[in-house]
């Protein structure tokens, strides 16, 4: 057991370097000055630290406006699509009803067509309901996904029948049983979930490209595609953006990260 | 006969509950995906213009186009190997570092964020990274190999390599997305079920191969399932990467010349055309997929 | 009735006098006139420039809504170049354009679709000195031989070079080459395979921005790249053989490294390649940047200088509300004042499209500080394009493909174009 431990902690050693690597790398550009990014091969760390990037970011974009906005979408867009993919998946899993299979092959084929093509049917759909540089506009049209719908199905058929059976003995209706057994007992896909959904909305770009125009409603992503001159290779404020716009990503992967381990001490199915 | 008994079987009240929860994502779907796919598929017979409302109908020109285009086959051809090689190594490679994390290990939280972190990093910024290390002129690769008195290659812009360079990027930035979903399916297996094996003496390789992955197996269908669609939707990395399609077109994948023909040659009706082949062939390896998965997958 | 008679003739008299007269004479500024009745007016307009470029873009819509009160310009980030072409494509497919932009390939989005209303309005209005701007420009911004566009933050392919690996290569730094044959010697002295290994670690010279470049080339040696009006290609002509064999004469000979005009930029920022040709609108990123010593040159001339003509273009896209289109053509021609069109360009680098711009004191002072960018600006007398076509995406995809047909799989330059020409006849009766 101990050896194979030791090998464990090797690949796993191996494996980071590799992984951490460009993170860092993207780190120290966000602290260097432009003449340090026209040296090949490149510099791994900067020749002097330039803090100036990260408030520059503030005088090309309205980066807190951009932000907030950001959150507000994402916030909105990650509730609101968990919540449906919850209610959907729950009879698809484990309940009966006609049409079962039809509508999760349905939901199956929606995902097979490349977004690049239907965008523009997709758009000019919402320019029919006047929901152009609207946050409806954003939020709405991407709300249905197919990734997290068959994704939490997956989850809920793996729930030992008898829990289930058992409520239904003392009489619980499904929403009910929905509520008081199939989510407490999928925590990690739904947790699993939230951060793929996340990830998603926080970094959505070209759909809300297409969308928006006012900086008004603007989102982070468009702002930091707007760092970058066209050609440019001047990557160190983007970095600076980016660093910045990644760690809400990191603080929500580490709240829900506790959220597996916790749910692992306190039902004590795992060590 | 049968159709009613089966009718009769359904409780009335599971149906009306069922089809409450599912009504907000069927109204969604049929007006925000269902509407522009069926639309695609129109386009795909015109030449619209995308002033014209609809657009004139061509019949089967796109498709007649498209067959005998040695582009379009080419994207077929290049979507396909990225599929063929890239899933099965994303799902044994994930599955394996997954068992692995899921171990009682010093540091687990940390190596843990530490795989989900390629996933997190913006595309702009891992990608300027690879194209650094894939850069034929200066990459530390080519050292690496020099060192053990191997020519160097040309990575990226090799042909017969680029492809692969990208399988090995969109692998490095994607693993860390299948861990997560394996570690939360290990971690809902009740630890019972392993412990009274462990009790009866299994081997932990036998516990792993008739226990483990049995009990995983409708989280690794949703994985290869997921893996599919991705691969034929693969673009991002493509068109950032090789912003020609590679070397010969050797990484014009099926988005990518889809992208092409709609957004470069303003091409709608190709484009939607190309899509609609791309729709069928993904269609048929689910099909397949989902054939033998009911054969193989355990459900509690 | 016979006053009503009356009455009627002398209404039909004046109505004819008033819109005859205006018909002879038609630089009548007066027509073009704003109705400022409910306050004013209000215009969208899109870019697609970013970073400090725009920022001073930016800074002249600024400009232009505090220097006036009765139109206010919104100006929107529409993204890059090609995400901008999503963004028009899906508000042209959905009628939700707005009043303007400064976007990519306009008039494939103007031309096309046959709105030709910025022409309307330049004829219409005395004070547009449309004779000012190059005839190159112009061509630029046609679709079908007619302007639909003014064109806008232009660029042209220049001639870089590292002084200091002239200097090592025994080279005179100061003077570039300026010739074919002068460009394929230079280069060929200036590669070179430092450690043995048997792969060149420095290269003479290197290409970005191929496609265009290749079609700097195809001018220079008096090819004109396709006819038209009639949208026949003219690559297999002697012309265009004759430079895809100098082409392939310059990978062979080791001149240019086959296949890598990704890294071209990185190989010679660098230090590892001796001449890029590149977009002029890298001078103001690099200027003053490198490690070693950087300078800019025209590109050297075939059988004559040539340089064809990239960059956006400004574009008038109707409302159905003539107040609107006016207000947007008003502050399209204040962006087109030799004095604002100065700002952009001694900011960015951006080459003017008109003459009077170079005349501007800040545009004197500017180039008499930076050398780099007064190659871009004077060689734009030699600047021409063809009319914007259909399958002009299309065909610049082809030139990629076949000249890594020559340099990986190596094809001879006339099989190469004949391959370029049959496939780019195919795609455009494909589409007829």
């Amino acid at each position: 057991m101990k050896t194979k431990n030791k090998l464990t902690y090797v690949i796993l050693i191996l494996s980071l370097g590799a992984l951490v690597y460009p993170f860092i790398w993207m780190m120290l550009t966000a602290f260097k000055p432009d003449s340090d990014l026209y040296v090949y091969p490149p510099l791994f760390l900067p020749r002097t630290w330039h803090f100036e990037n990260f408030t520059r970011v503030f005088e090309l974009i309205p980066f807190a406006r951009y932000y907030m906005n950001n959150a507000f979408v994402t916030a909105i867009g990650v509730v609101c699509q968990v919540g449906i993919s919850i209610l959907a998946a729950y009879p698809l899993a484990r309940l009966r009803f006609p049409l079962k299979n039809a509508i999760f092959t349905f939901v199956l084929l929606t995902m097979l067509m490349p977004f690049v093509v239907t965008m523009i049917p997709t758009f000019m759909i919402v320019a029919e309901f006047r929901w152009v540089d609207t946050y409806k506009g954003i939020i709405i049209p991407l709300l249905f996904n197919g990734f997290s719908i068959i994704f939490l199905r997956q989850f809920f058929l793996a729930i030992p029948k008898d829990l289930e059976d058992s409520a239904k003995l003392d009489g619980c209706s499904y929403l009910r049983i929905l509520i008081n057994v199939i989510i407490p007992n999928t925590k990690e896909g739904i947790s699993t979930i939230t951060l793929f959904a996340f990830l998603t909305w926080w970094r959505q770009y070209l759909w809300p490209l297409i969308v928006i125009n006012s900086t008004k409603i603007r989102t982070l992503p468009i702002g930091l595609k707007y760092l970058l001159s066209d050609g440019g290779k001047e990557y160190n404020i983007l970095m600076a953006a980016s660093v910045m716009a990644i760690i809400p990503v990191i603080i929500v992967y580490m709240i829900l990260e506790k959220q597996f381990i916790k749910s692992i001490t306190f039902t004590g199915i795992k060590g | 006969m049968v159709m009613i008994d089966r009718l009769r079987t359904y409780k009335k009240e599971e149906v009306f509950f069922s089809y409450i929860c599912v009504l907000p994502i069927i109204i969604l779907a049929v007006t925000f995906v269902i509407v522009p796919l069926i639309s695609v598929f129109w386009l795909g017979f015109t030449n619209w213009d995308m002033v014209t409302d609809g657009g004139n109908f061509i019949g089967l020109k796109n498709y007649k186009y498209l067959i005998g285009n040695e582009k379009f086959q080419k994207s077929i051809i290049n979507t396909l190997f990225f599929a063929g090689v890239k899933i099965p190594l994303d799902l044994v490679l994930s599955l394996f570092i997954a068992t692995l994390l899921d171990k009682k290990i010093r540091g687990r939280s940390f190596f843990r964020a530490t795989f989900f972190l390629p996933v997190v990093i913006p595309m702009v910024a891992a990608s300027i990274v690879w194209l650094w290390l894939y850069n034929p002129m200066i990459t530390p690769l080519n050292q690496l190999l020099s060192f053990f008195h191997i020519k160097p290659s040309r990575w990226l812009y090799d042909p017969n390599l680029s492809m692969l360079c990208i399988i090995f990027f969109s692998l490095w930035k994607g693993l860390g997305y299948n861990i997560v979903i394996f570690l939360a399916g290990l971690q809902s297996i009740p630890d019972t079920y392993i412990e009274a094996a462990r009790i009866d003496g299994a081997s932990p390789n036998k516990i792993f191969f008739k226990i483990t992955l049995p009990l995983l197996s409708p989280i690794t269908y949703f994985v290869l399932l997921m893996g599919i669609i991705k691969s034929f939707n693969v673009f991002t990395q493509i068109s950032v990467m090789t912003p020609e399609g590679g070397p010969l077109y050797s990484t014009g994948v099926s988005v990518f010349y889809i992208y092409q023909q709609a957004f470069q040659n303003y091409n709608m009706g190709r484009a939607s055309a190309a899509a609609v082949i791309l729709f069928f062939m993904i269609l048929a390896f689910t099909l397949v997929q989902k054939y033998i998965g009911q054969k193989n997958i355990h459900y509690q | 009735m016979v006053k009503k008679g009356i009455a009627l003739i002398i209404a039909l008299l004046v109505v004819f006098l008033v819109f005859g007269c205006s018909k002879a004479d038609k630089k009548d500024s007066e027509q073009l006139v704003l109705d400022e009745s409910e306050g004013p007016v209000d215009i969208v307009f899109w870019y697609a420039i970013s970073g400090s470029k725009g920022e001073v873009f930016k800074g002249l819509v600024d400009k232009f809504n505090s220097s006036q009160d009765r139109i206010q310009v919104e100006g929107i980030f529409s993204g890059k170049y090609a995400e901008t072409a999503q963004k028009v494509t899906a508000a042209l497919a959905s009628k939700t354009l707005p009043n303007g932009g400064i976007i990519p390939a306009g008039p494939i989005f103007t031309g096309q679709y046959g709105n030709y209303k910025v022409l309307d309005y330049m004829e219409k209005d005395a004070d547009f000195d449309m004779s000012d701007f190059y005839d190159g420009i112009w061509d630029y911004g046609k679709y079908d031989g007619k302007i639909c566009v003014i064109p806008y933050n232009i660029s042209t392919p220049v001639m870089y070079y590292n002084k200091d690996l002239f200097k090592e290569s025994g080279l005179d730094p100061d003077s570039p080459p300026a010739t074919w044959d002068e460009l394929l010697e230079t280069a060929k002295a200036i590669t070179k395979d430092v450690d043995g290994d048997g792969v060149m670690d420095i290269w003479g010279y290197n290409v970005k921005d191929t496609k265009w470049i290749f079609k700097a080339f195809l001018m220079q040696n008096g090819n004109e790249i396709i006819d038209i009006s009639t949208k026949t290609p003219l690559f297999t002509e002697k012309s265009g053989i004759e430079t895809a064999e100098f082409w392939k004469k310059m990978i062979d000979q080791k001149a240019m490294p086959a296949g890598l005009h990704n890294i071209a930029e990185d190989m010679f920022l660098g230090g590892q390649l001796g001449i890029l040709m590149a977009s002029s609108s890298r001078i103001a990123s690099w200027m003053g940047k490198t490690e070693f010593e950087l300078a800019a040159a025209f590109l050297p001339k075939g059988k004559h200088f040539a340089v064809p003509i990239g960059g956006a273009v400004q574009a008038l896209f109707p409302s159905g509300d003539e107040n609107e289109d006016i207000a947007t053509y008003m502050f399209m021609k204040w962006l087109s004042e030799p004095e604002n069109l100065a700002e952009l360009s001694v900011n960015t680098g951006y080459i003017p499209p008109r003459k009077a711009v170079l005349e501007e004191q800040s545009v004197k002072n500017f180039l008499e500080d930076s050398p780099m960018f007064k190659v871009a600006f004077e060689q734009l007398k030699y600047a021409s394009s063809y009319w914007h076509f259909n399958e002009m995406g299309t065909m610049d995809s082809l030139i990629w493909e076949a000249l890594e047909k020559i340099e990986i799989e190596g094809f001879e330059a006339d099989a190469a174009m004949e391959w370029l020409s049959n496939e780019l006849k195919t795609e455009i009766e494909a589409n007829e």
